[in-house]
């Protein structure tokens, strides 16, 4: 009697939780649909800055920028984590933070002094935990600004002209595809020319005013578009990662509801066959 | 008629993809004006209006704030910071915020403000102010 009263409590839990983590993976879908939809509106222009700056690039032939050299000799990194701010999101945190430990130590053994940032209280919470506590923590939500993400690059961008950092590493989630997602870590700052700007551009451009000057206006772009680009990923990623965590939730509860039913019936059909065998032993006696 | 493409890209959305017959906005060095065939070109954007006139004979006008405009082929592209279509300005509201815009600019400010912060405020001013003069044009 106590084994079928303890079975019927679990399985009680196990609808709860499979009810909780259905709603959780309608509520991750709802959101990866809007997420994707922001993420990808932001291509075209992002695309198109790219594009630009390799094809003004080669126009403007021997670039010199600020943002294209070195950010003095500080000796100092800039990690900025990009993880989020709630969990139930499968390997999402973990294969960001994995992936910034491990550029962190190979920053540490070339003997550059690392510089944290955190976006999102998971990863502020986990290199707090390290004992690694960050310089500055944000949250930016699941709609993350322009203008936020903008003033953000623009400080990078001072600190970096100022040689306050040498470089500045992204270490995020890239959205690939609804199947693929890749952590990496990236540098966002020395620029890297893109390969256009290596050859011809693909039209002979009237530049109005000057390549060089539009360039210098073309690159603090890149870095800006480069970085909500980043922040718009990570937010789809998440609501991916989480959806898919929420669905396999459900399975699993749903897998083991179905067992223990089955174990619930079985323990109540020998019940029975107990009781019965106790009815027919107590009446042949009688008899 | 002859017409090409023009798309107007923001950082977080594609405001507009349609044939036009000819486009004029407000480059860093005044108006510009651009026809079917017109050579390639790159040029920076200033805050100002833009005027789209559509192949069905219609014209949308904008409110855009910086960036660049790219002809390539037989498409202009304007990547603008931001860009505000005319028929979904509040005049009231946009009335409001060319006062305060006036305001700021003749505001005497007990720190002096340097040249970036100026030139933030007069733009600000700008905007308003064409904002004010386009409002209702939607079409």
């Amino acid at each position: 009697m106590a084994q079928i009263r303890e079975i019927k409590k679990r399985m009680v839990a196990v609808r709860t939780i499979q009810r909780i983590t259905k709603t959780m993976q309608m509520i991750a879908t709802a959101k990866f649909t809007a997420s994707l939809a922001r993420a990808k509106a932001t291509r075209p222009y992002t695309d198109r800055i790219r594009q630009l700056v390799g094809e003004v690039a080669a126009a403007a032939g021997d670039v010199s920028h600020p943002l294209l050299q070195g950010g003095g000799s500080s000796g100092k990194v800039l990690v900025l984590v990009i993880g989020s701010d709630r969990g139930l999101c499968g390997a999402y945190n973990g294969n960001v933070l994995r992936t910034a430990m491990v550029r962190i130590k190979a920053l540490k053994a070339q003997g550059k002094q690392v510089v944290l940032h955190t976006a999102g209280k998971k990863a502020f919470a986990f290199f707090k935990y390290q004992q690694m506590l960050p310089e500055e923590r944000f949250t930016f939500g699941d709609r993350p600004k322009y203008e936020d993400i903008q003033a953000l690059a623009e400080r990078y961008m001072d600190a970096f002209i100022a040689g306050g950092f040498e470089q500045v590493v992204i270490c995020s989630m890239r959205f690939v595809s609804n199947s693929r997602q890749i952590a990496e870590a990236v540098q966002l700052l020395p620029l890297s020319m893109p390969q256009t700007a290596q050859g011809a551009p693909s039209a002979s451009y009237e530049f109005s005013p000057g390549a060089g000057e539009i360039l210098d206006d073309l690159l603090p772009r890149s870095v800006k578009v480069s970085l909500f680009q980043a922040f718009n990923d990570a937010v789809v990623s998440e609501n991916v990662m989480r959806m898919v965590a929420m669905k396999a939730a459900t399975d699993n509860a749903s897998g083991l509801g179905r067992t223990l039913k089955r174990n619930y019936n079985r323990a109540r059909q020998a019940r029975i066959t107990t009781e019965l065998t106790e009815i027919v032993s107590g009446a042949a006696a009688l008899g | 008629m002859a017409t090409f493409r023009c798309t107007i890209v923001t950082p977080s959305d594609s405001m507009l993809d349609e044939q036009v017959t000819y486009a004029t906005f407000q480059a860093w060095d005044g108006q510009k004006g651009v026809a079917p065939g017109a050579s390639a070109f790159l040029a920076k954007l200033g805050t100002g209006a833009a005027r789209l006139d559509l192949a069905s004979g219609q014209s949308r006008w904008f409110v855009i704030d910086g960036g660049f405009a790219q002809m390539q082929g037989d498409a202009l592209t304007l990547l603008v910071d931001g860009a505000e279509d005319a028929g979904a300005i509040d005049a009231v509201k946009a009335q409001t915020d060319l006062v305060e815009a006036n305001a700021r600019v003749t505001a005497t400010n007990p720190s002096p403000l340097n040249l970036e912060q100026r030139e933030q405020i007069e733009r600000t001013q700008r905007r308003a102010a064409i904002r004010v003069a386009l409002a209702g044009r939607g079409s």
